[in-house]
């Protein structure tokens, strides 16, 4: 793979030996649309690590054996691609970026970046916005991008907007972040400017640990994408940037009563498609709506019914990603005997006392934030969460076995 | 059991008396003669109203077929208007509408079809290109992209440069990965067109 950045617009050419369809550090197939995109709204310039990791975050699932920037990276960034994927890279010849002091939170406005930004008062904001490509037709124009930046302005925090169209250089699935780290691509562009030290993301307790999104689906303490001590954590400590996850100790549900509960509340939006509100027609807003009635205590409210299509992520047999939530919401949800979810209901045995574990914070989760920020994060959940007891953290760790 | 002599005239009254109570054999025959005949009366309607549905469902694709008929439909069309009696007006309408729905139909399939022959196309640039600096890289015997772990080698690369070794050199690669891609992008259907959940 060949990398060349021309002000913030990215190119990048194929070895012989590398293929249009790679994987993911999820093992998930990707496979190649086109080999340019930009990054709007970052500055000229930054320590070469930082563009190398910006695009090594697109160019990832592609490359089989090496990968050569068009400036020179630390050793220390070379050695972490070495051991974390066996490819070489270079050329090398800079000085290692130390990190900067300040935590930025990669907020896209959805309930779990809402309950880092409720964690972190003080943290400036980058937000991902996704732009049409200019050389790839786009057939997703319900996804409003426009919205959710829109609202990210109205928070009123210190905030800094990227545009990008990278996620079109993923035809299949559908576009979308190469790597899941590819949402930080601006963040890490704008860390000299910004002073970071760390980017927070709002991955929760059932993608760091439970293997959840489209990952593995079992407890992983080593998991590629978010462990410290794993192949992107290490990447981006060699970089001076943490992966911070302020909110990877504690379930969906809690995220959302926090988000629900700061003062953020009335510019929470996990909908991607509605324009005034969520559009409650889609599975996401159908999965949310499920964990919101669930914390509310109250009846589902949702105009879907079990023959939508969007529905039957949620009305399958279990294992899935997100299935612990569901469960918790079929055992909280009054009526819910009465509702789409009527069906599912015997795959789980669901009880309050079953999944009151989600209601509480995986203490290892607290020890993995990087030491400048933990303190906060720590008392914050031991304030508004609680910390989960000796059954609980069991529960997690023999998740999916 | 004990047989009881019965007149003549009583068994028959009494019998008599039942078989009013039921139909006869003959009347039997023909009730079911009746069913069959209504059966196959159903079945013929139903047939017919089959082939009423599936016309109705035809209905519409022909008319695009026949608009996007390299314009016959339009000139068709056109010699209508200028017909003035009421009732071809009518039709005239209707085949308006049709058009529209015909046009409408064929810019979405060729909207889809040229988004599908786009990303065919940004496809093999990529592997095009990859074609050429392997070539590239063979001809000017050997700059290979840049593996090179130090600063000196990075200079080197800009200079000289080495001659790669033959494991990196995989030679045919290029039109084996052209070919590919092409039936690759045969399977590129159905896609769906969902939001991560990220």
């Amino acid at each position: 793979m060949r990398v060349t950045w021309t002000g913030a617009d990215l190119t990048f050419r194929l070895d012989p030996d590398d293929e249009i369809t790679g994987k993911a550090s999820d093992e998930y197939p990707i496979k190649l649309a086109t080999n340019s995109c930009s990054v709007g709204g970052v500055p000229g310039d930054a320590h070469p690590d930082l563009f190398a990791l910006a695009a090594w975050t697109i160019v990832a699932p592609w490359t089989r054996r090496r990968v050569s920037f068009d400036r020179a990276i630390s050793a220390e960034l070379a050695e972490a691609l070495h051991v974390g994927w066996g490819i070489d890279a270079g050329p090398v010849g800079a000085e290692q970026r130390g990190p900067g002091d300040r935590l930025a939170i990669s907020y896209s406005g959805g309930a779990d970046s809402v309950a880092a930004a409720a964690i972190y008062a003080e943290a400036p904001f980058v937000h991902f916005q996704r732009v049409p490509h200019r050389r790839v037709p786009n057939r997703w124009p319900h996804y409003r991008s426009d919205v959710l930046a829109r609202l990210a302005e109205r928070t009123g925090r210190e905030l800094s907007v990227v545009t990008s169209d990278l996620e079109y250089t993923l035809a299949e699935p559908r576009p979308g972040y190469p790597e899941h780290h590819a949402v930080a691509a601006g963040a890490l562009l704008l860390a000299d400017q910004l002073d970071l030290g760390g980017v927070a993301f709002g991955y929760e307790l059932g993608s760091r640990w439970l293997g959840g999104d489209r990952y593995v689906l079992r407890y992983t303490p080593d998991n590629p994408m978010w462990a410290p001590h794993g192949r992107w954590g290490r990447l981006f400590a060699a970089a001076g940037v943490h992966i911070v996850l302020p909110v990877g100790g504690v379930s969906e549900a809690v995220t959302m009563r926090l988000a629900l509960n700061s003062d953020l509340r009335t510019y929470v939006r996990w909908c991607l498609r509605g324009t005034d509100g969520p559009c409650r027609a889609c599975g996401k807003c159908l999965y949310k709506e499920l964990i919101q009635a669930a914390i509310e205590r109250r009846p589902l409210d949702t105009p879907m019914t079990a023959r939508h299509r969007a529905a039957q992520s949620w009305l399958k047999k279990p294992p899935y990603g997100g299935q612990e939530m569901v469960e918790y919401g079929l055992a909280r949800v009054p009526g819910i005997e009465h509702t789409l979810f009527a069906e599912v209901l015997d795959y789980f045995d669901a009880t309050e006392e079953s999944s009151a574990w989600l209601d509480h914070c995986y203490p290892k989760a607290l020890d993995e934030i990087p030491a400048p920020w933990r303190a906060e994060a720590a008392a914050y959940m031991e304030a508004h969460v609680g910390l989960m007891t000796h059954d609980e953290v069991r529960r997690v760790e023999t998740w999916g076995t | 059991m004990m047989r009881v002599p019965v007149p003549v005239r009583l068994r028959k009254a009494v019998r008599t008396w039942f078989d009013s109570r039921y139909i006869s054999i003959a009347d039997h025959r023909q009730d079911i003669r009746d069913a069959l005949w209504e059966v196959q009366t159903l079945r013929r309607e139903m047939a017919t109203l089959q082939g009423e549905v599936e016309r109705l469902r035809n209905a519409r694709p022909p008319a695009a077929a026949t608009t996007h008929g390299a314009g016959a439909g339009d000139k068709a069309g056109s010699a209508d208007s200028r017909v003035g009696s009421v009732g071809v007006k009518a039709d005239s309408a209707y085949g308006k509408a049709d058009r529209a729905y015909g046009k409408a139909d064929d810019a979405h399939r060729l909207a889809q079809e040229t988004a599908k022959a786009l990303d065919g196309v940004l496809q093999n640039e990529v592997l095009v290109w990859q074609a050429i600096d392997d070539l590239r890289t063979r001809l000017a015997g050997g700059e290979v992209p840049a593996t090179s772990r130090t600063t000196a080698e990075a200079v080197e690369r800009a200079g000289a440069g080495r001659v790669p070794p033959e494991a990196e050199r995989t030679p045919g690669r290029a039109a084996d990965e052209l070919v590919q891609g092409r039936s690759g992008d045969e399977r590129v259907r159905g896609r769906s067109e969902e939001q991560p959940c990220a």
